[in-house]
């Protein structure tokens, strides 16, 4: 017996398992207590999560959250399919590996897929949803993405509760439409505290649960945490913002390592350029 | 060993109702300066036109007569759709001229009952289309070709083939103009002449060339065949006695073809890497789809549902005509057949599974939308990762490396705009991080900021001028994350600076 028909026994004995879809799904936690909490126990996985990111400019940080998400749901093990649409790459930027890695995901577990139409992303969306055991897969479509509506939901819907696969819907600058994802997350940045020695701080967003079929609803500061891959409480915002030139990294000029740049910057003054 | 080839010369070029008229109808073109005859058809040739008489001249003559205008595109176009559609015949089939086709029917012609059958088969589906044939079979293709434009038709015994080939005409070696003329001067008209010389003194005063096209006309010399498509490792068809229309006909038949292939693919301990459906409409169109998969492939099943997705992703779908009345599907690819590990609970069985949905979206989407990443060592953002298509690049253990220090923030954008987006910005110059700017006419005002990361060219790489970058991560006052930098040194490098926006920070 050969690997595709034995992957898809496998699928036929999880499919007709009415029962086995009414059994309570795996959770994982997110690493906040009170957002746990109100998740009734972590996020479900293979289920339908929807990621709004709340305007263009939050493109960053809904990107961040949704791979937050998929990083928890995977345990960096198994593979991430991500499905984007050209539009949307061309707008916000293709996905970076390094920045991945950044986060603490592997990017060989990666598979990007690029899409033209958004009938071709509801395809390859269900085609994944499907096949892949396991594993998170990352549907950004651009814009609103009319064609994602209520009945696309049900399927993709169906199709990952019998695979087990993830599924993570990231929408920037797009209204919510009715669905039947099992959460619903608004995303937008949130200012970071100064770490002591950087300026910037970790990855923070502000996720307002707007749909939750398990609980209540909610807004939380949260923070990644690149080294544990993990989700943590954003500690209280200082009110003050750290002055600008003292933390700047000073930089050799002209080969002498003694003479430093901050040093000849109040003469040289400001200048714009573009 | 082949045995015997096809060739096929039209009268005078495939242009269509040109053997249906009664009337006299000619093809012109511009040919030297001036615009001459092409092809004539019988009535016409029967009143003494020929091909390279100019089109005033035969006006002259015959003032109501058809003329055409040569459409050499149409023509190519014509003979090329010929050839795919004779790949029913063999897979190996080659362009030969600007009208004439070559059939490597070694091991073929047997299918359909013997050369005699597989001639009237060809004949039949010329003339149904209306197209005049020659047909030749020959040992070699020169032999075949010569036989088809110069010689008699059809199938010829031992001896019969002899006194053909030396009774042919020198113009049948296809040698320069020049030397034709020469032959033609010293007597030597046929190829049997050619042959009674001594070869020492012909190859002194003709070069070897002539001897070797000789040899290979008289069936003395193995010649390479170029096919226009290669050989497939195996292949399996099957011809319908009525055309069908539907599509899901066709598939299911690709599943039983692929049935077929795979006990073939079994018993030679491989798999299929790619594979190609040929579909022939009954009237004389054929069509190729090809899918490929990440790693070998027999199952019958999954064969068909890339076909099935093929199909689905067609920009011009499979048009049936008046049906189609014969499938083959051909592997083309093969690859050793690694035995999958065993291990139903492990990686084995989800690794298989995103490869399989690797091949669906491939087929679906085209190879190089669905991409693997690989790290490049390299300083440069964008050169950094490189997307490679998944089907050819193995599941990936490459070593990514860490820009940040434990316990920092990242180093690198999630995001990257390809290409950067130009900026206007405000900074202290020469080498501070911007206090303000613009991007898409939105003003941003930095609150954070950290750099420079200075990123030194590849001059090695690059040509011209490149210019070193100073990368800052900001932060606006909203909490947007963004990765700026500065292309050009104040004072340091010729071109005054310039500021880009590269990516976007979780």
């Amino acid at each position: 017996m050969d690997m595709e028909s034995r992957v898809a026994a496998l699928q036929a004995l999880i499919r007709p398992g009415e029962s086995l879809a009414r059994e309570p799904p795996i959770r994982t936690l997110l690493g906040i207590g009170t957002l746990d909490d109100a998740l009734g126990g972590g996020l479900a996985a293979g289920s339908l999560h929807e990621i709004y990111g709340a305007a263009g400019r939050d493109a960053g940080a809904a990107t961040g959250f949704a791979l937050g998400l998929a990083r928890r749901l995977t345990g960096n093990t198994a593979p991430i399919v991500w499905l984007v649409q050209s539009a949307a790459t061309g707008e916000y930027g293709h996905p970076y590996a390094p920045g991945l890695t950044e986060m603490g995901i592997d990017p060989n577990r990666l598979l990007l897929a690029q899409v033209r139409r958004e009938e071709e992303l509801l395809e390859a969306a269900l085609q994944s949803a499907r096949n892949l055991l396991g594993g998170a897969i990352v549907i950004e479509p651009h814009g609103e993405a009319r064609q994602l509506d209520l009945t696309a939901g049900r399927k993709l819907a169906l199709a990952t509760e019998a695979s087990g696969a993830s599924l993570l819907l990231l929408k920037i600058a797009a209204d919510p439409v009715a669905s039947p994802a099992a959460t619903r997350w608004r995303v937008s940045a949130a200012p970071s505290h100064g770490a002591p020695r950087h300026l910037m701080g970790p990855p923070r967003m502000e996720v307002e649960l707007l749909r939750n079929r398990n609980g209540r609803t909610g807004t939380w500061i949260v923070e990644w945490n690149s080294d544990e891959s993990v989700f943590a409480n954003a500690p209280a915002l200082q009110p003050q913002i750290v002055p600008l030139s003292g933390t700047v990294a000073a930089l050799p000029r002209n080969g002498s390592s003694g003479e430093i740049v901050a040093g000849s910057r109040g003469q040289a003054g400001w200048r714009r350029a573009g | 060993m082949w045995r015997a080839r096809a060739g096929r010369q039209a009268g005078g070029g495939p242009a269509e109702g040109l053997q249906a008229g009664l009337k006299p109808h000619v093809i012109f073109a511009n040919r030297n300066s001036a615009l001459r005859l092409t092809a004539v058809n019988a009535p016409a040739a029967g009143l003494g036109l020929h091909p390279g008489l100019t089109l005033a001249d035969a006006r002259s003559r015959l003032p109501d007569l058809l003329a055409t205008e040569a459409d050499d595109a149409a023509d190519a176009a014509l003979v090329e759709a010929l050839a795919d559609w004779c790949t029913r015949f063999t897979p190996l089939v080659s362009v030969d001229g600007a009208d004439g086709l070559l059939l490597d029917v070694t091991g073929a012609a047997h299918l359909f009952g013997g050369e005699a059958g597989l001639l009237t088969a060809l004949r039949c589906a010329f003339v149904r289309h209306r197209l005049a044939i020659r047909l030749a079979f020959g040992g070699t293709p020169s032999m075949a070709r010569a036989l088809a434009r110069f010689g008699p038709e059809g199938i010829l015994d031992d001896s019969q083939e002899k006194a053909a080939l030396s009774a042919l005409s020198v113009h049948a070696l296809g040698m320069s103009p020049g030397t034709l003329k020469l032959l033609l001067r010293l007597g030597l008209r046929t190829i049997g002449m050619l042959e009674a010389e001594p070869r020492a003194p012909l190859a002194a005063r003709f070069g070897a060339d002539l001897l070797h096209k000789l040899d290979a006309v008289l069936g003395r010399i193995e010649e390479p065949f170029a096919s226009r498509r290669p050989m497939p490792a195996c292949m399996a068809e099957r011809a319908f006695a009525e055309p069908v229309t539907q599509q899901a006909m066709i598939l299911s038949v690709i599943r039983r073809l692929a049935q077929d292939l795979a006990q073939l693919l079994e018993q030679r301990g491989e798999g299929g890497r790619r594979f190609e459906a040929h579909v022939f409409r009954a009237d004389g169109a054929a069509r190729f789809l090809a899918v490929e998969t990440g790693r070998p492939v027999r199952d019958p099943a999954l064969v068909e549902r890339l076909f099935r997705e093929r199909l689905a992703a067609l920009a011009d779908p499979l048009d049936p005509g008046f049906g189609f009345d014969l499938v083959r599907l051909a592997v083309t690819a093969v690859e050793r057949w690694e035995r999958p590990l065993e291990n139903l609970d492990g990686e084995g069985v989800a690794e298989a599974a995103l490869e399989t949905l690797t091949d669906h979206l491939a087929t679906r989407l085209g190879g190089h939308r669905v991409t693997r990443v690989l790290p490049c060592d390299t300083h440069i953002p964008e050169r950094a990762a490189e997307r490679l298509p998944a089907q050819q690049t193995e599941a990936a253990t490459a070593n990514w490396p860490l820009q940040r220090a434990a316990g920092e923030p990242p180093a690198r954008p999630l995001r990257l705009f390809e290409p950067p987006e130009p900026i206007e910005a405000l900074a202290e110059v020469p080498d501070g991080p911007p206090a303000r700017f613009r991007w898409r006419r939105v003003l941003h005002d930095v609150a954070h900021a950290e750099g420079p990361e200075r990123i030194a060219p590849e001059w090695w790489r690059e040509g011209g001028k490149p210019f070193t970058r100073d990368y800052f991560r900001i932060e606006d006052r909203e909490g947007h994350r963004y990765w700026l930098f500065r292309e050009g040194l104040y004072d340091l490098e010729p071109r005054e600076p310039r500021w880009f926006l590269h990516g976007l920070f979780a």
